[in-house]
């Protein structure tokens, strides 16, 4: 009897082990959060800090944000709704308000207790009238709150709301042109003798860029004069308005701008706003000591203060020859002083922190930033007391290596810390913010990833010893990883609370091989590339997240960045992966050239004379990369030139077509080899009559990267449908607000291939095409609610509908290889099939899913309106859907048809999290066929792996070997013992 | 379904000893074979053994009846596989067409059943023809051939309905390499991927 015992166990074993492995297929069950995807929340890049208590207030166009100082964790976030970026904001410390102004919202918030809103309203005054020109601020005092948004202003009592007066100041000033930008508000003086509180207003004449002033009434808002400056003061398109005031005099402010050819101005803002008059030349000093500089050598001037320290007007001037002067104005004689100035080289360069006050005093913290090459950046603080001169060195830091490179300083901000000393927290170009205390670097928070637009993924080196040290991940330890197993245990069995459920995601991230910087057999492990268009690239990993190398090439007169692409330059290593990315300006080009594993710059970035309104990226027939640029006017340009000659072979099956929204219509050109010299030719235009309204959303098929895996797809009875492929299909659809008119055509020819009219219909179409199918999402407007359509193109043709079988197997008994071309000059027949239905959540961004064979099912990756991600199975949103299947559609695996598309709890893959401010989904296939990387971002960035046909050809990754193992090993053993067992009870019956 | 079980017992064997077996013994092959061999050992030494205990014409007439009566059973098996091709046309009409696991091992058991037994069906009428030579089950052979090639047919009809034959142009086209585009056109940088 004891014998038998381990049968048992055996089987104890096998039942523990059975529970283990029955795993729900399909989405992430909340125990498994952190296994396979990252969030990360963005504050922005911060235009705006303020020091409240232990924390910091930061604004930027996306977020307004409180940071602890003591780490950099965020404490709270608000964002600014779609389209509209918080413009203006204004902060009363001591009662802890926040006042946003963002588009037509108006904002009261409460920056201590977690940002919440206290009141809010909408600064319009035209009754929903959309205005053009923008501009938005607040000015808060104690009582009062003044929002002014596109030439409305109000004012709200501070702490209920309440509105007080409303004013309109778009038709204020009568202006032949195209009206007056309004964009600051700001209370002083009304001037005469009473010494009675005006509201000033000041903007600039949108056409003429001269000056603009109105003065209101405090008490009732109404309009005292509104005024622009006569032609010749036009302003620089970047002047700011730099307000002084003078504490307790009858004078109105003055306001100090500069010109258009380069002088500065002064205005006194009550004769402005009601004569049109008192606009002077204001002069300026020169920068350094004894050398005077005329005032030609301006070339910008900086605010520095909002209101702390309007009464002495700081001002940074920047001269000409790179220095900089922080320079200070006398409001009784009206004139300026220089308080500080710094020689600016190359290496160096000066940055000055808004004006902050401690007591008395005004302090400007000025930062000395020093390239050390390689990456690194050395930061000097220097506190400068305003009114006296007097400057204190706080410290010096360094920042940056040669992978992580600290790019160029874009802001400074003084926080004050203790009694009498000064920290600064920074932003450099590329939004990455640090905390510099003394002489420490106390915290950095990575927020260049919320500026990108153009985010691919790349590859790991083969060996991760190109990052050293910082490469290198710790795993967990034996007591981390028995806490690991515990707390699976118990969310597999739902008893973890939050805290438990945060540790178990930790260290969920850090179990396994997941974070090594080198790549992986599967493809699991990649980098994740984001171009800002500021020109600020950083890798990531998706592991955890953290960055690998920044990069900036911005400041160098590269022009916006439109485009980032893996890329083979001619004479790189070939060890090495490449990406390049495309900066463009009005009449140029260029290309810069990195390694993916590092971010260094290969070779010299090159410029062509050509902007970028075109990018064709084509394999040349030698299999080189080679990228084509057109410009609007048709002007070519070729990168790399060496590859001109095998260009031209293939150029005459190039093509490129413009989707004219204005015009309404979609051009075609042609590219042309003028003997050696290539040029465009147009070819065709389709136009959309104006009466089926205007084009409203437009898809066409990625350049690279579709997997096809099978030309046809086989129906339930057996018939052969063969997909249209043709990488050239454009869809467009235009709205004339009552229906959307769908317009699919071949990119090369121009000719139309489908057309289809929803009635009742709205636009904003997002739509999405692969393959041989497009999908668009739109508004139904009598159902009032989102739907999805979908179309699918067949080849139709004679010789694809009549296949002999006997002809079919002979050619395949011969081996006979089928090569077909396919071509848009000679269209076969199409069989267009279409279906729609109703989807819940409104899409902002759609995209589909690409595994690496194109064996996989696609899903439809839908970014909803409310910034999360859904996947949908394309299976759902198929036109052959049958409302009664029959056998033949059971067999083919058709779901059978319902109205509404179905939206699972699982097909959330952002699961609860939500990436802010949502921009665009890019998805690449990982090498394992069923797995595939998605990445969306915006201001936050979320990056999940995903199995859209559920992992068919894999165990999942955290499979425990270690378990299977053990079992299997106690079954045999409890096998054989039982075996002996059972033979010695025969043995014994036998005897008995 | 193999060799028939039930070969026609007891034989008489006219040429050699006539010592008869006891009743319910039935005799196996290998045991005939070695009996045969040792008879004929006996017979080259001894001749008297030769002696016959009974008359030639009668036994020549039970062998007539036996010989029919080995005829009647080939027969009489034959037909039987008409009911159990039956029988196994049954179980795939019952198993529905779609592919699963009991309908793919029904007709696949059909398929291969059917086509063992056509192979096998010289050794299994040589059994019931037991060395007889006047024995003649070639008819009732073909007529077992003949059913169990209508079953044959019958399941790979099964199998075509499920799909399973590649029999339309569909199945030889799925490994086509899709079509080269030669032309290729580019949007504007705003159809940004």
């Amino acid at each position: 009897m004891a014998r038998a015992r381990p049968r048992g166990h055996a089987l104890a074993v096998a039942v523990a082990v059975t529970a283990a492995l029955a795993r729900a297929v399909g989405g992430i069950r909340v125990d498994r959060i952190g296994s396979r995807d990252i969030a990360r929340g963005r504050i922005g890049d911060a235009r705006v800090v303020a020091s409240l208590g232990g924390r910091a207030v930061t604004v930027s166009d996306d977020a307004i944000a409180s940071v602890s100082l003591v780490d950099g964790a965020r404490a709270w976030r608000v964002t600014a709704d779609d389209g509209e970026g918080f413009e203006g904001f204004a902060m009363d410390a001591a009662r802890g308000r926040g006042g946003a102004a963002s588009g037509r919202a108006a904002r009261m918030m409460d920056v201590v207790r977690g940002g919440t809103t206290t009141w809010e309203d909408v600064v319009d005054v035209g009754g929903g009238v959309e205005r053009a020109n923008g501009g938005a601020d607040v000015e808060m005092t104690r009582e009062t709150s003044t929002y002014l948004s596109r030439g409305a202003v109000a004012a709200f009592d501070s702490a209920s709301g309440e509105t007080k007066w409303r004013a309109d100041l778009t038709s204020a000033v009568s202006s032949a042109g195209m009206g007056v930008r309004w964009e600051r508000v700001f209370y002083g003086s009304c001037g005469g003798t009473k010494g009675s509180t005006c509201a000033f207003v000041l903007g600039r004449d949108v056409e003429l860029g001269t000056p603009c002033a109105a003065e209101l009434d405090a008490s009732d808002g109404g309009v005292v004069g509104a005024k622009c400056a006569a032609n010749k003061w036009a302003l620089a398109e970047d002047s700011p308005f730099v307000i002084t005031r003078e504490v307790g005099s009858s004078k109105t402010p003055r306001a100090l701008m500069m010109t258009r050819d380069g002088g500065l101005a002064m205005a006194d803002v009550g004769a402005l706003a009601t004569r049109g008059k008192g606009v002077s030349a204001a002069s300026v000093p020169g920068a350094i000591g004894s050398r005077v500089t005329s005032i030609e050598d301006v070339i910008g001037i900086d605010v520095l203060s909002r209101d702390a320290a309007m009464s002495i007007g700081g001002v940074v001037v920047r001269y000409a020859d790179g220095s900089s002067a922080l320079v200070k104005t006398d409001v009784a004689k009206g004139a300026l002083e220089i308080v500080v100035s710094h020689d600016n080289t190359d290496d160096s360069r000066t940055t000055y922190s808004p004006l902050v006050s401690s007591g008395e005093k005004s302090v400007v913290v000025v930062v000395r930033s020093t390239s050390l090459g390689n990456g690194v950046m050395r930061y000097k603080h220097v506190a400068v007391t305003v009114s006296s001169g007097v400057s204190s060195v706080l410290g010096v830091t360094t920042r940056g290596d040669h992978l992580k490179r600290s790019s160029p300083l874009r802001r400074a901000f003084a926080i004050p810390r203790g009694a009498s000393g000064w920290a600064t927290i920074l932003v450099d170009e590329d939004a990455t913010m640090s905390f510099h205390e003394g002489d420490v670097v106390v915290w950095t928070r990575e927020e260049a990833s919320s500026q990108a637009e153009h985010v691919v993924f790349g590859s790991l080196p083969v060996d991760e010893s190109v990052y050293g040290e910082t490469g290198a991940t710790e795993s967990l330890s034996l007591s981390e990883r028995l806490e690991l197993q515990k707390l699976m245990l118990k969310a597999r069995f739902q008893r973890v609370n939050k805290a438990e459920m945060k540790r178990l995601a930790e260290l969920r991230s850090r179990a396994g091989n997941r974070n090594l910087a080198r790549r992986d057999v599967n493809g699991f492990r990649k980098s994740i590339l984001a171009l800002s268009p500021r020109g600020s690239l950083v890798a990531m990993h998706n592991g955890d997240g953290r960055t690998l190398w920044r990069q900036y090439f911005g400041g160098e007169g590269f022009g916006k960045f439109v485009r980032l692409m893996a890329w083979r330059p001619l004479s790189g290593d070939e060890s090495v992966e490449y990406a390049l990315a495309l900066a463009t300006t009005a009449d140029s080009s260029t290309f810069v050239v990195v390694n993916q594993y590092t971010g260094d710059i290969f070779g010299e970035p090159v410029t062509v004379r050509t902007r970028a309104a075109h990018v064709l990226p084509i394999k040349t027939s030698g299999g080189r990369d080679a990228l084509i640029v057109v410009d609007g006017e048709g002007k070519t340009g070729l990168y790399p030139e060496a590859t001109r000659a095998e260009v031209a072979v293939g150029l005459h099956r190039l093509s490129y077509y413009t989707i004219d929204r204005n015009a309404n219509e979609v051009r075609g050109y042609k590219l042309i080899d003028e003997s050696g010299s290539f040029d465009s030719l147009h070819a065709w235009t389709v136009s959309f009559p104006s009466d089926t309204g205007s084009i409203v959303g437009v898809a066409a098929k990625p350049p690279s990267g579709e997997n096809v895996h099978s030309w046809t797809r086989i129906p339930g009875d057996r018939s052969t449908l063969f997909k249209y492929l043709n990488p050239n299909v454009v869809f467009v659809a235009t709205s004339d607000g009552a229906s959307v008119r769908v317009t699919l055509l071949d990119g090369v020819t121009g000719r139309i291939l489908y057309r289809v009219r929803h009635g009742d219909a709205r636009g904003p179409v997002h739509a999405v095409a692969y393959e041989n199918w497009v999908t668009y999402h739109y508004f139904n407007t009598r159902a009032r609610r989102y739907a999805m359509s979908v179309l699918e193109m067949f080849d139709d043709g004679d010789d694809r509908r009549r296949l002999e079988v006997k002809k079919l197997v002979y050619d395949a008994i011969v081996g006979r290889e089928r090569n077909e071309t396919s071509s848009s000059h000679s269209p076969p027949p199409l069989r267009v099939i279409g279906q729609s239905y109703f989807i819940r959540p409104e899409a902002k961004v759609l995209a589909v899913t690409r595994s690496a064979r194109g064996i996989t099912e696609p899903a439809i990756l839908i970014g909803t309106a409310s910034d999360q991600v859904i996947s949908l199975d394309k299976r759902f949103l198929d036109p052959r859907r049958p409302t009664k299947p029959t056998a033949a559609d059971n067999e083919e695996g058709l779901i059978p048809y319902a109205e509404v598309l179905p939206i699972f709890p699982q097909s959330w893959i952002t699961h609860r999290e939500v990436v802010k401010r949502l921009r665009g989904i890019i998805t690449a296939p990982a090498d394992l066929e069923s797995n595939v990387h998605v990445f969306a971002y915006g201001l936050d960035m979320f990056y999940a792996r995903i199995t859209p046909s559920a992992s068919f050809d894999a165990l999942d990754d955290d499979f425990n070997f270690a378990l299977l193992s053990v079992t299997l090993i106690a079954l045999v053993v409890g096998a054989v013992v039982s075996k002996r067992a059972a033979d010695a009870a025969e043995e014994n019956r036998a005897w008995r | 379904m193999n060799a028939p079980a039930f070969a026609v017992r007891p034989r008489v064997d006219t040429d050699s000893s006539t010592v008869r077996e006891p009743p319910g013994y039935v005799q196996s092959d290998r045991a005939r074979g070695e009996r045969r061999e040792k008879d004929a050992s006996s017979i080259a030494g001894d001749s008297t053994r030769r002696a016959t205990s009974t008359s030639h014409a009668h036994d020549a007439a039970i062998e007539l009846q036996r010989s029919k009566l080995r005829v009647r059973r080939a027969f009489a098996y034959a037909q039987s596989s008409v009911s159990s091709v039956g029988m196994m046309g049954f179980m795939m009409w019952m198993s529905g067409s779609s592919v699963q696991v009991f309908s793919i091992m029904v007709v696949f058991g059909g398929v291969a059943q059917t086509t063992r037994a056509i192979l096998g069906s010289k050794a299994t009428f040589e059994a019931f023809r037991d060395g007889d030579e006047r024995a003649n089950v070639a008819p009732a052979r073909m007529m077992f051939v003949l059913v169990q090639l209508a079953g044959l047919l019958l399941a790979l009809r099964k199998l075509n309905t499920m799909g399973l034959l590649p029999s339309h142009a569909s199945d030889w086209v799925g490994g086509w390499k899709p079509p080269r585009s030669l032309e290729r056109a580019f949007g504007g940088i705003e159809l940004e991927f």
